[in-house]
């Protein structure tokens, strides 16, 4: 049966060719439009997050805090440890050459962010290192640096003397999830107390500071006493979950998401139309053949099977053909796209996703002609009277 | 009325008080009309009559693709009247080879694949229905075009792998319908001679529905049909 299924397949191989180009080119777009989805909604940070909360500034999450406010949340009953950091954007040789420059209480840090992984000897090195730098792995690419090599970062911060260049030693590559998402932009981390010492202004201060709780279903209870803590401090403090933070920066894409699945949605509906189209015509023309089969001796179902096999896999042939090209596509592109693009990506969700549309869109227009040859009748093949 | 036969054992085909009535709109049309029929193994029989005479609807009653409103329709003693849709399709797959006039052979598919065809629903190999599509088309003088398609083959040839399509199966009973009515007169002898040789030589039990007395002449006997009545003589 899977022969015939193939002889048919081969038959009127001008519009076959255009069937499979227009499904071709719906599922490339299709692919690139569901890498470019996952890329604004993949966070990477997995269950860990649950468990992490980020104290911010109340009067605005650009203003800073006390470092000190650190060590007294610390205290917190169901506060496991807790980290700080403050960022700006550094920049490596030219400006366009940007990242994200972080200084961080290093050992806390990596210990509120399991996620971040780092070898046990760089991790150590770094430790050691005082002016030390980690750093993500496109990073390190990109600028062809080399561990141990001391390199310029340009900020907008003076230090005490008023120079704003920064120099750091790589000690380690850090495989940080986040900056794979599309709230994250490549990484440098230094320590903060390297950082805090010489920096001209703002000394004492911290960006945000983040904790990790014992248990996440505290993670409502302990914000709530963190803040209560401050709350008659200046400044006070606002305390959420590190997902609500980025939860804040998808509702921000969060219409782009959704116009991105109706985009994705509207092809996959025009493609159903066209292909349904096309397959129900060509059932038809094959009728008197059906009929003739119905004589001799194929089941109304058999014939079915053979209608339904030509369109799953005329629907596969061409779906599977675009998703390929669309996987060249976004590969070929991505490192031309900016940072919040690059992290586009076929992923094994999205090839399961569109086989899974590839075969309802085969099974969906197999269903007219099927409805149809249920009244055919194998006296069709011969009429008369 | 008596039923037509010839009288001898081994019944093929048995027809008993067959009516067959079609629903036009209001109208009611009777198109056959309490018939019997018997037909014994190895029989060669031709079936003549006028267009709407009800030839057709016959053959689709002997074929299983068709029920009767009453009666019996006895093949090979299963009455095939009251078996179900599937059933029916597959006894169509072992016991019934058909023959169309316009030979019906799918253009996609080479002589031999058309002629392995009815194969595919047996539960034989892949190379054992090629090989068995070979033997029926060497039977009917086509062995050297089997890579051909239809559209490579001249209507004789094509109702040869038509011919070769229906015996491949080996089956019961061959129906042909007008089996020479697309052809001219020299093929159609050749056509019909082949027919001859498929009942004379290999046993085959053949009904055949013509409108040409020419062709009628080449079978053992030929019953007239009218009004959905069949009989001996033509009416006059």
């Amino acid at each position: 049966m899977l022969a015939l299924i193939w002889i048919n397949f081969k038959r009127d191989k001008g519009r076959k060719t255009l069937t499979l180009l227009s499904l071709l080119i719906a599922f490339v777009l299709f692919g690139v439009l569901m890498a470019l989805r996952q890329a604004l909604t993949f966070n990477g940070t997995g269950v860990a997050a649950a468990r992490i909360l980020v104290t911010l500034n109340r009067a605005g999450h650009g203003k800073s805090l006390p470092v000190a406010y650190a060590g007294r949340i610390g205290r917190i009953p169901g506060v496991v440890v807790v980290s700080y950091d403050t960022g700006t954007l550094g920049a490596y040789q030219e400006p366009n050459n940007s990242f994200l420059f972080l200084a961080t209480a290093g050992r806390e840090m990596l210990e509120v962010q399991p996620f971040l992984r780092i070898p046990a000897a760089q991790q150590r090195a770094w430790f050691q290192d005082r002016s030390g730098a980690i750093v993500t792995p496109k990073l390190l690419q990109k600028f062809g640096w080399k561990l141990g090599e001391r390199v310029p970062v340009m900020t907008q911060l003076p230090q005490k003397d008023g120079d704003t260049t920064w120099y750091v030693t790589i000690d380690g590559v850090v495989d940080d999830p986040t900056s794979h998402a599309a709230l994250g932009f490549e990484k440098m981390f230094v320590h903060y107390s390297y950082f805090d010492q010489a920096r001209a202004m703002g000394a004492g201060t911290v960006g945000s500071i983040s904790e990790r709780v014992a248990h996440a279903y505290d993670v409502g209870k302990v914000s709530e006493a963190i803040d209560a803590l401050f709350i008659n401090a200046a400044p006070q403090t606002h305390t959420i979950p590190v997902n609500a933070v980025f939860r804040t920066f998808y509702g921000q894409i969060g219409n782009i998401s959704l116009i991105i699945g109706a985009v994705a949605t509207a092809v996959f509906f025009s493609m159903l139309l066209i292909v349904g189209a096309i397959m129900l015509y060509s059932a038809r023309e094959r009728f008197p053949e059906f009929a003739v089969l119905r004589v001799l001796g194929f089941r109304t179902a058999v014939i079915g099977g053979i209608v339904l096999g030509e369109a799953l896999f005329t629907c596969l042939a061409g779906g599977v053909l675009g998703l390929m090209l669309a996987w060249v596509v976004v590969h070929q592109f991505v490192d031309s796209l900016n940072q919040v693009l690059s992290t586009m990506a076929l992923t094994r969700g999205v090839w399961l996703v569109s086989l899974g549309l590839m075969a309802l869109l085969g099974v969906l227009v197999s269903v007219l002609p099927m409805m149809q040859l249920r009244r055919l009748s194998p006296r069709d093949a011969l009429g008369g009277a | 009325m008596a039923p037509v036969a010839v009288g001898r054992s081994d019944t093929v085909v048995s027809l008993k008080g067959v009516t067959k009535l079609y629903e036009r709109g209001a109208e009611t049309l009777q198109v056959l009309k309490r018939l019997d029929l018997e037909v014994v193994r190895g029989d060669f029989l031709a079936l003549m009559g006028p267009s709407g005479s009800g030839k057709t609807t016959l053959m689709n009653l002997l074929g299983g693709l068709d029920r009767p409103t009453s009666g019996e329709v006895m093949v090979d003693g299963q009455d095939i009247g009251r078996l179900s849709d599937g059933a029916l399709s597959a006894w169509r797959a072992r016991h019934v080879g058909f023959v169309f006039q316009l030979y019906h052979l799918l253009p996609v598919l080479t002589a031999e694949q058309n002629v392995a065809l009815p194969l595919m629903l047996s539960r034989l190999g892949a190379g054992e229905r090629r090989k068995r599509a070979r033997a029926a088309l060497t039977l009917v003088g086509l062995e050297e075009r089997a890579e051909h398609k239809p559209a490579e083959l001249s209507g004789g040839q094509e109702q040869r792998v038509g011919i070769a399509r229906a015996i491949v199966t080996d089956p019961t009973l061959l129906l042909c319908d007008e089996p020479t009515g697309d052809l001219d007169r020299k093929t159609g002898d050749e056509i019909l001679e082949l027919l001859q040789l498929l009942n004379s030589e290999h046993g085959k039990t053949i009904i055949v529905v013509t409108h040409d007395p020419h062709a009628a002449a080449k079978a053992q006997r030929t019953l007239f049909m009218n009004k959905g009545v069949l009989a001996q003589e033509p009416e006059a």
